[in-house]
């Protein structure tokens, strides 16, 4: 493998520019990028590299955004039901399913169960003239 | 939108070429004292070495003699001046995060 370690007698700007190559490489290393693609692949590459990175920490803080809110519910649940519950009232059960956040879907369920129930009450009514 | 770096391309003797550089390239002449600050000065010169060493990338086998020769019949030498001028600048140029709220602008 070869390297692009300076020269010590080259003077300052050719110095400044080897340093910023050598400077950025771990940088992309630690970013997923090989040996082989920052040195001898198309430059522009880093380019999407940054791109990715960004859309990683937004993809990661999403999910730490998603892991608080299953958290906070827990949370709340223990809480309610410790200290805040009264006497008869029922006990706050954690989330059964995850949340959905697809919007469509999420209509979707909404529309299923309300046909089911709307199902339930036209059987109970059919049944109460059966009678 | 670019989408990758800059290169040059041609047909020379029915082989086609595509010139570049990659950042080993730029290290390497710069290590071997090649100064893109002054190409100006010297555009000849510069020319020459840069020309020369974008075929390290994909066409290091390319002789020098025939190097030379594609680059004495190239015409338009004032813009293959600056497009390599500017494919040298790239390696470095995609390094740092893009420019926010820069102001676009064409040729």
């Amino acid at each position: 493998m070869d390297s692009i370690e300076g020269d010590d007698n080259a003077d300052t700007s050719t110095n400044d520019y080897k340093q910023i190559l050598n400077e950025w490489f771990p940088y992309y290393l630690a970013l997923g990028m090989t040996y082989e693609q920052y040195w001898h692949g198309d430059p522009y590459l880093t380019v999407y590299y940054q791109k990715a990175k960004k859309m990683k920490f937004d993809y990661d803080n999403q999910m730490a955004w998603i892991n608080g809110l299953y958290i906070y519910d827990a949370v709340s649940a223990i809480v309610f039901n410790t200290w805040c519950r009264k006497e008869g009232e029922q006990c706050r059960n954690y989330a059964s399913k995850p949340y959905e956040f697809d919007e469509a879907k999420q209509e979707e369920e909404i529309k299923k169960e309300a046909e089911v129930q709307a199902e339930a009450w036209m059987r109970n009514f059919v049944n109460f003239y059966k009678v | 939108m670019k989408t990758k770096s800059t290169t040059i391309k041609f047909t020379y003797k029915d082989k086609k070429y595509e010139l570049g550089y990659t950042r080993e390239i730029v290290g390497k002449m710069v290590g071997e004292g090649f100064e893109i600050e002054k190409a100006s000065q010297n555009p000849l010169d510069a020319i020459y070495e840069l020309f020369i060493n974008s075929f390290e990338m994909n066409h290091k086998d390319t002789d020098i003699d025939t190097r030379e020769n594609i680059l004495k019949n190239l015409g338009n030498k004032e813009h293959l001046f600056t497009v390599l001028v500017e494919m040298f600048s790239e390696p470095i140029e995609f390094l740092g995060e893009p420019e926010k709220n820069a102001i676009e602008w064409t040729v």
